[in-house]
């Protein structure tokens, strides 16, 4: 079973900032142990934004604690490279990769003022005067578009958005050089999460900084993506340019979960249909071979046998893997998606009525 | 100005809320919330945090914060309740009108089996043995899409996944056969397939029963996918009100438009220089700015805006709070 499948997507010449080979993370706490991450392959290119989207329970969020060597793989490798490339083995040494935490209320140390966990990641680094420490922190908290009166409150004093803020400027704090991001927008509001998009971009861009990200909702971070891998029961099951998955995905699954994403829309009703049935699997009993062929509208007899493996997925491009028996049968273009909304629109634009005054 | 506002349409609707204003201290949080929810009508609430529409959704309720003052009237199904005794509120709250939240697995009792839960509010409002309220349980179990409701009567909140939480709540929700549901950011927690399935099923649920339901949320896409109509806050106030159809298509109020301008997924990596900005902090209904609430962060905004308060007027077959409303032309999600 050497010959894994692997996602050895990144175009030539781009060095890679992150190689994960074979990644399997068990949860032996439960009997029967749970394989969170099983056999992920991936590789993520320096400089990019790499998007991991699927349920709760997929695993996406165990990936990204292995990637930042959280939790320990019970098998496989990853391979963490900073500037040229120099791999890590398992796990990281602090610094190499900074992790962005979904919640930001429980991220902080709620009796610390905010600019001491800012601060925090400097400490090892071996700055050394206490006073530099305060200063670099209020820094990275102006970069973030915090003020300096900011620094010294805690984070209950703060809105949801100004907590989000002082995470990612703790993140930037060792100057890291692959930042993690686990639902860095999902809870907030549309307008904060303009924002905070932009933010990320603007760091991304001023330092080259390599993104992942993982998020249930596709619509709050797939225009950010460079490359986009879809994870479902613990498998990746899609991986390619984020361009090719977002508009033409051919996995049963990502075509739902991409579905699911609710649209602006002029009629009441028209798209509350739910695209896709039932739970995720019971990863302590998994089904047999494809474990999305239980919801799968597609599935035949060959998918409860037969474990499909990425592989390549479409005539534009090499590098877009799925792991589907049934993706070459299937018509290209979701059959649930709702269109309506490029021609409302249009309808829009028609109808303009410029501000001239 | 203030009298012809209520939505004059409906001759008996479920909910009507004239006037609602809340304050604590110094502070006015809600000023002069009126709109009203008809029989089978899912209307949509929607606004930034803070904006006040949680809280209207509580105050309903008279679930206001210790301290705080209501004024104005909240009548359900004929019931005037904020001058309603104590036991009278009582008897409301999950009968008459339910109310589910954002974390369902927060709102049950994590000690308790779920049908437990379920069949104490039935004997909690309705006269019936235990074994009728445990059947009528298991009965509303499988009516909101569970698969196995007899297993599920017997679970704990743990064993179930966030949607089944969900759908349990609502569940407890309908189990008195109310005629008014608010449900404050049902699907905010969930997975976006599991929110499909959601909102599917409170737009049947709407339909089936004539139930009349109060959409909170900040997802202006799932609001347009389920209501009739939307209702806009910020800072306080309504801003806008129409049907979803004008309101998708031309926006009255710039901070509608704003937030659908912003709220229109873009999945393509088109970058971010194409969304719409809806930029700065939400004013606070505590000291919020003169003139028209929403002049410092209106990309329309003029000087005069910043003087007068605008009254909410007829804008269409809606409503909108905005100076300007006569010669502006909102174009939706902009580009």
């Amino acid at each position: 079973m050497s010959a894994r499948q692997l996602d050895t997507a990144t175009p030539a010449g781009q060095p890679s900032a992150v190689s994960v080979r074979g990644l399997t993370v068990m949860y032996d706490g439960q009997r029967p142990a749970v394989r969170a991450v099983d056999d992920v392959t991936l590789e993520i290119a320096a400089g990019s934004t790499f998007v991991v989207i699927g349920e709760s329970g997929s695993g996406k969020s165990t990936l990204l604690k292995a990637i930042a060597g959280l939790v320990t793989p019970a098998g496989g490798t990853v391979e963490v490279y900073r500037g040229a490339p120099r791999p890590t083995g398992h796990g990281s040494r602090p610094g190499l990769a900074q992790i962005v935490f979904q919640d930001p209320d429980l991220a902080l140390n709620p009796r610390q003022p905010v600019w001491k966990s800012v601060a925090e990641p400097l400490v090892p680094r071996r700055l050394r005067i206490p006073a530099g420490l305060r200063e670099r922190a209020l820094e990275l908290l102006g970069e973030v578009g915090l003020g300096a009166e900011i620094g010294d409150r805690k984070p209950h004093e703060l809105s949801g958005g100004q907590r989000q803020r002082v995470t990612i400027a703790r993140a930037m704090a060792s100057g890291t050089s692959l930042v993690l991001l686990d639902e860095p927008v999902s809870a907030q509001d549309v307008s904060l999460q303009a924002s905070i998009l932009r933010l990320l971009t603007t760091f991304q861009r001023d330092r080259s900084l390599t993104y992942i990200i993982v998020s249930h909702d596709v619509a709050a971070v797939g225009r950010l993506a460079n490359r986009v891998g879809v994870m479902y029961a613990a498998k990746l099951v899609e991986v390619g340019p984020a361009e090719e998955i977002l508009t033409r995905p051919r996995h049963p699954y990502t075509r739902a979960l991409i579905a699911a994403v609710p649209v602006i829309s002029a009629e009441p009703g028209s798209g509350a249909q739910p695209v896709i049935q039932g739970e995720p699997p019971d990863l302590r009993n998994p089904p047999s071979g494809c474990r999305f062929r239980t919801r799968c509208i597609f599935a035949i007899e060959r998918c409860a046998t037969e474990e499909p493996e990425l592989g390549g997925a479409s005539l534009h491009t090499d590098d877009h893997k799925v792991a589907c028996h049934r993706w070459q049968e299937i018509p290209e273009v979701p059959p649930a998606r709702p269109r309506q909304s490029a021609e409302d629109h249009a309808l829009f634009r028609s109808k303009t009525g410029r501000e001239s005054c | 100005m203030a009298a012809p506002l209520t939505q004059a349409d409906s001759p008996d609707p479920v909910l009507s809320v004239d006037g609602l204003s809340l304050t604590t201290g110094a502070a006015t949080l809600l000023n002069g919330i009126t709109f009203t929810v008809d029989r089978g009508e899912v209307v949509g609430l929607v606004g930034e945090s803070g904006s006040g529409k949680t809280l209207t959704g509580l105050s309903v309720l008279g679930l206001v914060p210790p301290g705080a003052r209501l004024a104005g009237r909240v009548t359900v199904a004929g019931t005037e309740l904020t001058t309603a005794p104590r036991d009278v509120l009582r008897a409301t709250r999950g009968g008459e009108v339910s109310m589910i939240f954002q974390e369902p697995r927060s709102s049950l009792n994590p000690a308790a089996p779920i049908g437990r839960q379920i069949a104490d509010v039935i004997r909690a409002h309705l006269d019936t043995t235990r074994r009728q309220a445990a059947a009528a349980a298991i009965a509303l179990l499988g009516q909101v899409g569970l698969p196995s409701p007899r297993t599920t009567f017997m679970a704990y909140p743990h064993e179930l996944s966030g949607g089944m939480c969900q759908r349990a709540m609502i569940a407890m929700a309908l189990a008195c056969g109310p005629s008014l549901l608010i449900a404050d950011e049902p699907t905010t927690a969930l997975d976006v397939t599991v929110q499909a399935q959601i909102i599917a099923l409170l737009r049947s649920i709407a339909d089936e029963r004539g139930l009349a339901v109060l959409l909170i949320t900040h997802n202006l896409a799932v609001v347009t996918q389920v209501c009739d109509r939307i209702i806009t806050m910020y800072c306080g106030q309504i801003v806008n009100a129409d049907s979803t159809r004008a309101v998708v298509t031309a926006p009255s109020h710039p901070y509608t438009w704003a937030l659908l301008s912003a709220g229109s997924p873009q999945l393509a990596s088109a970058g971010l220089q194409d969304t719409a900005e809806l930029t700065g902090q939400p004013a606070s209904p505590a000291s919020p700015p003169p003139g028209c609430r929403f002049h410092p962060r209106c990309p329309f905004v003029q000087p005069r805006c910043a003087d007068a308060v605008p009254d909410l007027v007829a804008a269409g077959g809606g409503q909108t709070r905005c100076l300007r409303y006569p010669e502006l032309v909102l174009e939706a999600a902009a580009r």
